[in-house]
């Protein structure tokens, strides 16, 4: 056991905190060597010191205020929990209702768009109908119609 | 009592003088680690109202098997948490950098802290208060919780929900810290102390 391992445990082992063994292979360690048992010493005062703490006393009407205060609070927000609970389902309500309508008005405007673009793909249909029958009554036309782009190759 | 009086009114399920009784019982050794952690009796206060508010708000999930500090001091240690990093000043500034930029990281000692100590203890009781209070907020827990509140490793770390591992090395660096402050900001009266012991 090195003395590195034996000071990274010592506070473990001030505070009783290793296995029997481990406890035992420590207090060799520290019969031996000084350093690791200087480093002991100074844990242990700096353990005593903080063992040694007075316990702080709050000022005398603490308590009563203390139960006074959590109370009223504790009370009021519990009072206070119902009514909020009732207006946030109210507000929940409006939004969910709101959004359906809104969802609803979105979609409407959605047919309209899609009867609309159906529309102009029959009318686009019929047009290319046509010029494919007109294409083939021109002798001077191999059959094969060339459709307009869209302006990219220019 | 204000408490048994509203207690007509309202039903919140909790039994009422059950709680009163333990915070009665228990605001004392509250307000004490509340005191070490914040280092001056208005945090301590605030800290210790906080705790309990939110010890009421959730004393339905208390386990009555459980010994009622246990479940106080995890709530006084994440409240503490959550106050002080709502105040901006975590103060989990290292050792070194004290001093050095001219503001220091702890309150400066309050008149009743100054008033109550005894002669024994005077001589220390501030520095080690200022050391506490320039540690790593976990580190000072954990010391606080083994040393000045005299728990056991597991219990410390049910305490700050962590293993009983991070419990070990925070509790062994948050010494060295402390001893660190203490040696280059009170020389005189650490060095003493430590011959004496
Ligand atoms: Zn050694």
């Amino acid at each position: 056991m090195n003395c590195r391992h034996v000071q990274n445990n010592l506070s473990a082992y001030l505070d009783q905190e290793l296995t029997i063994e481990e406890m035992a292979d420590i207090r060799t360690h520290l019969y031996d060597c000084s350093a690791c048992r200087e480093e002991e010493a100074e844990l242990r005062s700096l353990k005593a010191l903080l063992t040694g703490m007075k316990s702080k006393t709050p000022n005398a009407d603490f308590e009563e205020r203390l139960v006074n205060s959590t109370i009223q609070k504790g009370m009021a927000e519990a009072r206070a929990w119902p009514r909020r609970a009732g207006i946030f389902l109210v507000v929940a309500v409006c939004s969910m209702l709101g959004t359906m309508q809104l969802l609803q008005s979105m979609k409407s405007r959605q047919d309209e768009i899609t009867a609309k673009t159906e529309r102009s793909h029959e009318i686009a249909s019929a047009i290319h109908r046509d010029q494919v029958f007109t294409a083939s009554l021109d002798p001077y036309n191999s059959g094969s119609i060339v459709l307009p782009t869209d302006g990219s190759d220019h | 009592m204000l408490f048994s009086a509203v207690k007509e009114r309202q039903n919140t399920g909790i039994d009422h003088a059950r709680f009163e009784q333990l915070m009665r019982s228990s605001n004392k050794q509250a307000y004490s680690l509340a005191y070490r952690l914040t280092g001056n009796a208005t945090d301590a206060e605030d800290l210790v109202q906080e705790s309990f508010l939110r010890a009421f708000r959730f004393f339905k999930k208390y386990d009555p098997s459980l010994p009622f500090s246990s479940w106080l001091y995890r709530i006084v240690t994440n409240t503490h948490i959550d106050l002080v990093r709502r105040k901006g000043r975590l103060k989990t500034t290292s050792l070194e950098s004290n001093g050095h930029d001219g503001s220091p990281t702890w309150d400066l000692p309050d008149a009743t802290a100054a008033a109550d100590h005894n002669m024994t203890q005077g001589a220390l009781e501030e520095p080690v208060q200022q050391a506490l209070n320039a540690m790593t907020v976990e580190f000072r827990m954990a010391v606080l919780l083994a040393d000045v509140e005299g728990l056991a490793y597991e219990e410390v770390a049910e305490i700050m929900g962590t293993s009983v591992g991070t419990v070990r090395s925070r509790i062994h660096r948050g010494r060295k810290q402390l001893r660190a402050h203490l040696v280059k900001n009170a020389p005189e009266t650490y060095g003493g102390l430590g011959d004496e012991l």
